[in-house]
């Protein structure tokens, strides 16, 4: 009897269903994935009348409905509050006007903490 | 001399191998540098924040605000009734922490409103959800 002998060949394995696979995986993950990183903000929902009220130790700044900020009858951009404020004041208490919008508060807030005040309120003007 | 090509020759792996290596790296980098989260139903655009620095309460109720001032609950694409709220609240309201996704349009009068829904029905623990720009984040974490 002939025996043939053994080839020794690699085995051809499809890459098809694997790339297949893979692809389907890449395209879930490029959907269902989100970048941005999420925060919570607490918000005090007390009475007006149960909470701190500004005293002459806050610096008063009004968000416009433009975004712009007044401060003492003048108006300035967000992007200028490190010029416009004294630095020695360390306590800002923002007063939003009810037509501005959420971003252009919180906006106000991040150039406030960037130009270097520790203690910021915000408050809804009714 | 006539070489006939045999039906048996495989077909060439080599230019399919870098394409396998850049969609596996790009597979990686999707399932590693994001974060799977569930969406809520109607979509918004969170306000960008670099200062807000509170967790992600994920598992407490999360109410959505678009940008007309209309609030939907997270799973629902049907405007929120105040009875749906109170049902969502519970018996104890005042123990409920409620995290509202605002849009970033939304005016401050009309999240005065819901804030204020909210605090007639005697919720007082109410989360702003903010969106902070990760590139800033991780830049911020860098910069001592």
């Amino acid at each position: 009897m002939h025996i043939e002998p053994e080839r020794h060949c690699t085995p051809f394995i499809s890459l098809t269903p694997l790339i297949d696979v893979v692809f389907i995986l890449l395209v879930f993950f490029m959907l269902a994935t989100r970048f941005g990183q999420y925060h919570d903000l607490p918000v005090n929902v007390q009475p007006a009348d149960s909470t701190e009220q500004p005293d002459e130790q806050w610096l008063i700044i009004n968000v416009q409905a433009n975004g712009m900020l007044t401060l003492n009858d003048v108006s300035f951009t967000p992007a200028a509050v490190a010029d416009r404020l004294d630095t020695s004041k360390t306590k800002v208490w923002v007063t939003v006007n009810p037509e501005a919008t959420l971003q252009q508060a919180l906006t106000a807030v991040d150039a406030m903490k960037a130009a270097g005040v520790r203690d910021v309120q915000l408050e809804l003007l009714p | 001399m006539m070489i006939m090509e045999t039906s048996s020759r495989r077909p060439p792996l080599e230019p399919v191998l870098p394409l396998i290596n850049v969609v596996f790296l790009l597979l990686i980098f999707f399932m590693l540098a994001g974060q799977l989260a569930k969406r809520p139903t109607v979509a918004v655009e969170a306000p960008m924040s670099q200062t807000a620095n509170g967790e992600e309460a994920r598992d407490k109720l999360l109410l959505v605000i678009q940008n007309d001032g209309q609030w939907f609950a997270e799973d629902s694409a049907e405007p929120l009734s105040d009875a749906a709220l109170q049902a969502r609240l519970g018996d104890k309201p005042e123990d409920a922490e409620v995290r509202l996704l605002a849009d970033a349009g939304v005016t401050m009068q009309a999240l005065r409103r819901r804030l204020e829904t909210l605090q007639g029905m005697g919720v007082e623990q109410v989360r702003l959800v903010t969106q902070s720009d990760a590139a800033a984040e991780s830049a911020s974490k860098v910069a001592p």
